[in-house]
């Protein structure tokens, strides 16, 4: 008998070495793909989806557009069927031209900027900054600026996306006859039989138990965070990445977990609570699936927020990248349409120049806003 | 005044980014010791870019005060000033033998040695650039054939991609 045991341990052993080195190495081999189609010429489309729900007005951000290199691009941001401004990144120059003026106060600062420019942006004129382009490859600040202008958060498609590669499980190639493969479960479409297309599919990690032990900071081990929610699709094909789908939101089974899990995380926060939380929840619940999911991503964002940490932010993404390598061209605006003008109070560099203002003065916190504070973000959470 | 406004903008020749051991295995060959870097010569980068003047400074008692067994046969400092203003530096080192440029891993790990953050990897032009910073000024590396250059332009600067376009075009050290 006891041989027999000996036995099973080792065979256990030595089947997970191997798997587990197949699954980083997956993982890395997508990366590099990743990181070899980001420095691709072509053209892009992505948007991103937030649904309606009655804690959020819902809204949809497209942006297409085209890259010459990494210090050059040009692109056109729609907001809800709505075109809203052209911007186009020629090396240390950035240009800008709003299609529609409604969209002026949401994309730059309520300070700053002379009169004059911001005239020309609500007359639709492109306004041309031989040295206001964004900021490129500082860490430092991109995690600052993300949300403030969706056009250079489509441009970070895929740092984004390789974190959530690390972030994962796993990654594991699609395959419709994988045993666990639940068709009706599927938000993305399967590859075209003979198109050359492969797909890789990120699997999330567990939710975490409510329960768990504190190790550092409080509640962090407990709490779900958007890799616990996340379902990832990165189509290959040549080697190149071509398109990247991604769906943040609890459905099917992961919905009824998230339930179960929102009750134990307040009775965890808080016991006295859990009478009304349960009422809520099932009163949403009977209401519609949907309703339900809003209500449990209110909840886990309160304990975030209440953490310090970012919300998860449940939406659809979908970015495509096409005619890689192709010689596409950024060039700036020209001719009597343009007028030059300072665009410091313009997206990220509003949210920049007001840090370095807030870090002179010693207060360290930003009391700027470019999006209007009831709207929701546009952006890669 | 000229001479210690550059020190202080610029530092010292980085050779310690080309020195063995960061970028290959235990069983580094020997390299060339600081005291055999020759200077490259002033004609090496002469003219104006983005209206900027090459000069090469003399950077001999910095290369002789340095231990090193480096990846390098030859290196030149060249400060690109708007008049007297120092706006950047741009360093040209002629790799050694030993040093294996075509590689990426290799370009990777010599040029996460620059600067005080880890160096990105972006494409300019169609060519290889790693950016990093470093305190007041940003760092741009990149190799050309046998040659390593390293960028480095105050932040205050305001054409800094432009600048770096231009050199990427312009410069090309003979071998």
């Amino acid at each position: 008998m006891k041989r027999v045991i000996s036995l099973i341990v080792l065979v256990g052993v030595l089947a997970t070495g191997p798997a587990c080195a197949k699954k980083n190495q997956d993982k890395l081999s997508l990366q590099r793909m990743l990181q070899t189609s980001a420095h691709n010429s072509g053209v892009f489309r992505y948007s991103d989806q937030t649904a309606k729900s009655p804690f959020n007005p819902g809204s949809l951000v497209q942006v297409r557009g085209l890259v010459e290199d990494d210090f050059r691009y040009k692109a056109r941001l729609t907001v809800d069927g709505l075109d809203a401004l052209d911007e186009v990144v020629n090396d240390d120059a950035l240009a800008v031209r709003f299609l529609d003026p409604s969209f002026v106060p949401k994309f730059t600062s309520r300070s700053g900027g002379d009169a004059a420019t911001r005239a020309f942006l609500a007359a639709r004129y492109w306004v041309l900054d031989e040295s206001g382009a964004p900021s490129i490859g500082d860490a430092a600040v991109a995690d600052k600026v993300i949300g403030v202008d969706p056009i250079v958060d489509s441009l970070s498609v895929v740092d984004y996306t390789l974190d959530a590669i690390s972030a994962a499980l796993t990654v594991q190639k699609f395959s419709p006859e994988n045993i666990d493969y639940r068709p009706l479960e599927d938000p993305f479409p399967q590859p075209q039989q003979g198109s050359g297309v492969t797909r890789w599919d990120l699997v999330p990690p567990p939710l975490p138990r409510a329960d768990t032990q504190n190790t550092g900071q409080a509640n962090s081990a407990a709490l779900a965070r958007a890799q616990n929610f996340r379902k990832m699709a990165i189509y290959v094909k040549d080697h190149k990445v071509i398109q990247i789908r991604e769906q943040i939101g609890a459905k099917f089974d992961l919905l009824n977990k998230f339930y179960d899990y929102i009750l134990r995380l307040t009775e965890k926060v808080d016991k006295k609570l859990l009478p009304t939380v349960k009422k809520q929840l099932e009163q949403a619940k009977a209401v519609s699936p949907e309703l339900e999911e809003a209500v449990l991503n209110l909840a886990l964002n309160q304990v975030l927020a209440a953490g310090g940490e970012d919300p998860v932010r449940f939406r659809t993404m979908k970015y495509e990248f096409t005619g890689q390598g192709t010689k596409v061209h950024a060039d700036l605006p020209a001719g009597p349409d343009v007028k030059e003008g300072s665009l410091e109070f313009f997206g990220v560099n509003s949210k920049v120049n007001a840090d370095k203002q807030n870090t002179n003065s010693g207060s360290g916190v930003s009391t700027e806003t470019t999006v209007a504070a009831n709207e929701p973000t546009t952006t890669v959470p | 005044m000229r001479r210690k406004s550059f020190h202080r903008a610029v530092g010292v020749v980085a050779l310690a980014t080309l020195v063995f051991g960061a970028a290959c295995s235990s069983s580094n060959p020997k390299g060339t010791s600081a005291s055999d870097i020759k200077q490259l010569p002033e004609n090496e980068l002469t003219g104006t870019y983005l209206g900027l003047e090459a000069r090469r400074e003399d950077v001999g008692g910095s290369l002789a005060n340095q231990e090193a067994n480096a990846y390098i046969d030859a290196v030149g400092l060249y400060s690109l000033r708007n008049k007297e203003r120092l706006e950047a530096t741009l360093q040209i080192s002629k790799l050694s033998k030993h040093a294996r440029p075509k590689e990426q891993k290799f370009q990777q790990l010599v040029a996460n040695q620059i600067g005080g953050t880890k160096a990105q990897a972006f494409v300019m032009g169609g060519k290889h650039v790693y950016r990093s910073s470093q305190r007041k000024q940003s760092l741009t590396s990149w190799f050309q054939g046998d040659y390593f250059m390293i960028l480095s332009v105050r932040d205050t600067y305001k054409s800094p991609r432009t600048l770096l376009r231009v050199l990427l075009e312009e410069v090309k050290p003979s071998s």
